[in-house]
């Protein structure tokens, strides 16, 4: 039996988006909605003067929203309170939301954007976090530095003389699409004092406090449903708060229901991606090869507004060392404001960028030293109890070296290493039978704290609320949305197996405001693993009450449990039961980004991947992907399987083809799915996905985040793959068809 | 202009611009959502539907050269009783191939659209992946879809 054939529930609602039934906002019937649209700059940095509205058009035909219109606060609420919802004077990034219309029709929209012209006066513009941080145009506070996470265990600096060898490298990761197929989109409608949301997005309660937020009116008075999504990947984590207040504004003004879907093209421009980063690391070895000390700085290009960049870098710093043991270590995280548009959350959400850094800089050691990368790691892999830089011990159970065991022999690694060393041995290049091609084979190991740093999970105060209803089912009621990954299967399940229901008798559905506690954001792979514990401790209670009514010392049958369930409620038993999230360890309140126990538990990871390449044409292909996880229990295996499949493809669509191009004011200059190169079926090969979930293990009783682990891996498992095939090492992302044939290319970003 | 074209099995003459893109004519104009929009270039094929028998994607197709095209969504097929569609549907469900499900109707067009053309071969691996390639799909990596299309034109090839 394969992991993927147990008997487990399908996908809740498979049958409907086979169909295509499973409305997603712009399914919704038109219900005489208008249209809203925005209007934006065509410039990074400067001084919004005022908006010529063309005297050709006729404006009473339409309704036009600008900062003046709003009733509460001019802001996108988020961390920082920095970003306004419409410009506020001070343009800062490229497409930046200038005004709102709404118009009863598309078309009718199109032509009022068209006939509105911002007059403004520019100012110099900053795209380079490096230019940015010597304070020479002022975009965020006095100096432009978002946040500076300084981590430090030991004495690094000491520490490099008494080394016998010290490996510097730089490293570059760039910006990456979101691409979720469906757009950004929202829906407004009034509704009794307040404001009803409909849309796409991942974390409904954000849009609750945005818009009242921004409306001036009381969180009670904004209710928000979920629709289904189509994909969010972070991508729907803090932008669609904005959305929602755009159309929320100009449903008010108009006094309809307003409808905002966004183009392709505009999405791409305006929208966040994930952060560009600039890693320098230096670490002395010992000749032996023991990780004796290491410097680390990380720098990310944060964008014009602080949205999730410090959320970002801080798991970016705390995951900076990647799985390995060092005891003198010295972390500079910074994210840095530029006038790109804001760049925000995406899966993996900064262990990307790190762990690229980590795991091509291991292998120039492993070269340095003249030892194997793979047992260079192997000797410096962390085991239970050793400690992070930050002061965490890693968790009984978790074993990085058993990961990197299995993946070897899964994948064959050394076996195909040998074989494709000797076969680029005898294929050189312009061969005269013809032959260009070179293989490589490469690994990296990668690591995801779950949920939210401690601090910030803590703050949150998740609650869950189970309900029972009067036939003996129950309602799981959560404000986790569905975008794909399977919330509402693996949230059932974990109900139906709690509380020993079957499955069927489970009732879950998108998330609405008025009907669910807040569970907090569905987003850091917290979906199964912290609010599927409150669920389960909810599910507990239920199932001991139930069996101290019906005087019976355990029911086993799901059957009788129903029966039970139901004429516990048709006596007047109320019957609901909420969990409510509170951490066990005191952690250090103080301790925003850094938290001491920052994460309850780490997914591992490690992937294994093989390339051929075209030493004429330049031409990379994957030819062999090996994903093996270790995310504790998996609710859902075929569920969890294709997460690891979606997560490795995006990983090596950010490794090879999603070159973003900016233009001259520092906008997506490439904002389309034909410019922007996301891997099609026929770019990738079939990939394997292997999870260890050893049941014998107290480490695999419950889940650990599974959704961002599998895009941190191929970005550096492929560029080492790359090195291999061709001798040079690729130091930053993505790897072209033009760095493999040019000689001189950047090999040092 | 006035076109006239057969959807789902009805005669339909409509009053509409002549460059009024087909899944606007049918998204907004007929209520038929199923097709979805991803990219409005032809990249993606979220739209696809069937032209006079063929899946081609609906955002690219201009009202004036529909007229008298016969013209079937998903909604169409669904109320068919087509075997090959319960039987794609079948193989989808069970390698679990839609995760958001904003690829996957106009991925079950173009399986249903080549369905004729594939029923006497057996396409590797490799040419399903190349007949998907017109797909984006962000959220599977295309194995359960590819899966799930093999798994299909297995189970259609027995007696």
């Amino acid at each position: 039996m394969t992991q993927a054939d147990r008997n487990e529930p399908r996908r809740r609602n498979a049958s409907k988006l086979f169909y295509g039934t499973e409305p997603f906002v712009d399914d919704l019937p038109a219900q005489g909605d208008w249209h809203g649209g925005t209007v934006r700059s065509r410039i990074a940095h400067g001084r919004l003067i005022r908006l010529k509205f063309s005297p050709e058009f006729d404006w009473s035909q339409v309704v036009v929203v600008t900062a003046a219109d709003i009733p509460g606060k001019n802001l996108v609420v988020c961390h920082e309170e920095d970003q306004p919802s419409l410009c506020d004077g001070t343009i800062r990034h490229y497409g930046e939301p200038l005004a709102l219309i709404a118009a009863p029709d598309g078309e009718l929209l199109h032509k009022a954007l068209r006939a509105v012209e911002p007059v403004v006066e520019p100012l110099p513009a900053v795209f380079d976090p490096f230019e940015s941080l010597k304070g020479e145009t002022r975009i965020f506070g006095k100096d432009n530095l978002f946040l500076e996470i300084p981590i430090s265990k030991g004495h690094a600096a000491k520490q490099f003389a008494s080394c016998d060898v010290v490996v510097e490298t730089n490293h570059f990761t760039p910006a990456q699409e979101h691409a979720y197929l469906e757009t950004q989109g929202m829906r407004a409608t009034l509704e009794g004092n307040g404001v009803r949301i409909e849309g796409s997005m991942q974390c409904p309660y954000y849009l609750v406090a945005g818009v009242a937020r921004l409306l001036g009116i009381p969180e009670t008075d904004v209710r928000v449903s979920a629709m289904q999504t189509g994909g969010g990947f972070g991508g729907k984590e803090d932008f669609p708060t904005m959305l929602a207040g755009h159309a929320a504004l100009l449903a008010r003004k108009c006094g309809r229901p307003v409808r905002m879907i966004y183009s392709r093209s505009e999405d791409m421009a305006a929208t966040t991606k994930r952060h560009p980063a600039w890693i320098r690391r230096k670490t002395g070895l010992s000749r032996a090869g023991q990780f004796l000390a290491m410097e680390l700085d990380v720098v990310l290009d944060g964008g014009a507004y602080a949205t999730l960049s410090p959320f970002v870098l801080s798991r970016a710093a705390l995951h900076a060392v990647g799985p390995y043991r060092c005891d003198h270590v010295s972390i500079c995280a910074r994210a840095v404001a530029t006038n790109h548009p804001p760049n925000g959350g995406f899966r993996g959400f900064g262990c990307p960028q790190v762990h690229f850094a980590t795991e091509t800089h291991i292998e120039a050691c492993a070269e340095k030293l003249g030892v194997d990368p793979v047992e260079l790691r192997r000797m410096n892999l962390m085991k239970p109890g050793d400690a992070m830089p930050f002061g965490q011990l890693l968790g009984p159970g978790t074993y990085p070296g058993v990961v990197l065991d299995e993946a070897l022999h899964r994948s064959r690694f050394e076996e195909r290493r040998a074989e494709i060393e000797a076969k680029n041995r005898t294929s050189e290049r312009r061969t005269d039978s013809g032959d260009f091609e070179k293989r490589g084979i490469g690994l990296a190991m990668f690591m995801h704290g779950t949920g939210l740093n401690a601090y910030w999970e803590k703050s949150v105060r998740s609650r869950v609320r189970l309900a029972a209803t009067a036939e003996g089912q129950v309602c799981v009621l959560t404000a986790q949305a569905e975008f794909g990954q399977g919330t509402l299967t693996a949230l059932a399940k974990i109900a139906a197996e709690s509380i020993g229901l079957a499955d069927s008798d489970i009732l879950i559905d998108h998330p609405d405001t008025a009907l669910v506690p807040d569970s907090g954001p569905t987003v850091a792979s917290r979906t199964v693993s912290i609010v599927g514990s409150l669920i389960h401790e909810a599910a507990s209670r239920l199932r001991q009450h139930i069996e101290e009514r019906a005087g019976l010392a355990a029911i086993y049958d799901p059957r009788r449990l129903k029966a039970a369930i139901a004429s516990c409620v048709s006596g007047g038993d109320s019957m609901v039961f909420e969990a409510e999230y509170s951490p066990t360890d005191d952690t250090d309140d103080a301790n925003t980004w850094a938290p001491p126990n920052a994460y309850p538990a780490y997914a591992l990871g490690c992937c294994v991947a093989e390339v051929k390449i075209d030493t004429l044409t330049g031409e990379i292909g994957v030819v062999d992907v090996h994903m093996i996880c270790d995310a504790g229990a998996v609710v859902c295996h075929r569920l969890a399987t294709n997460q690891v499949f979606g997560g490795a493809v995006q990983g090596i669509g950010w490794a090879l083809t999603e070159k973003l191009a900016w233009n001259e004011s520092g906008g997506m200059r490439n904002a389309s799915l034909s410019d922007y190169a996301i891997p099609s079926a026929a770019d990738v090969p079939e990939i394997h996905a292997h999870f260890l979930d050893d049941q014998h293990s107290e480490r695999y009783r419950y889940p650990i985040g599974l959704g961002e682990l599998p895009m941190e891996g191929p970005g550096p498992a492929i560029a080492n793959a790359v090195a291999m095939a061709t001798g040079r090492r690729p130091r930053r992302l993505p790897i072209s068809p033009e760095w493999i044939v040019c000689s001189q290319g950047p090999e040092e970003s | 202009m006035k076109i006239q074209m057969n959807v789902n099995g009805q005669e339909r003459i409509l009053d509409v611009p002549p460059l009024r893109r087909l899944i606007d004519i049918l998204r907004e104009d007929m209520g038929l959502v199923a097709a979805k929009i991803g990219c409005g270039e032809g990249e993606c094929g979220a739209c696809n539907v069937l032209v006079d028998g063929e899946a081609v994607s609906a955002c690219l197709i201009p009202a004036v050269q529909i007229d008298g095209c016969r013209i079937v969504t998903l909604e169409g097929l669904a109320t068919s009783n087509d075997d090959a569609l319960a039987a794609l549907h079948g193989a989808f469900l069970e390698h679990d191939a839609s995760q958001c499900g904003a690829c996957i109707p106009g991925i079950v067009m173009t399986c249903r659209g080549m369905f004729d053309d594939l029923r006497n071969r057996r396409p590797s691996e490799a040419e399903v992946r190349g007949l998907l390639a017109g797909h984006l799909c962000r959220c599977t990596g295309y194995e359960a879809i590819v899966r799930g299309i093999l798994k299909w034109l297995e189970m259609k090839s027995e007696p």
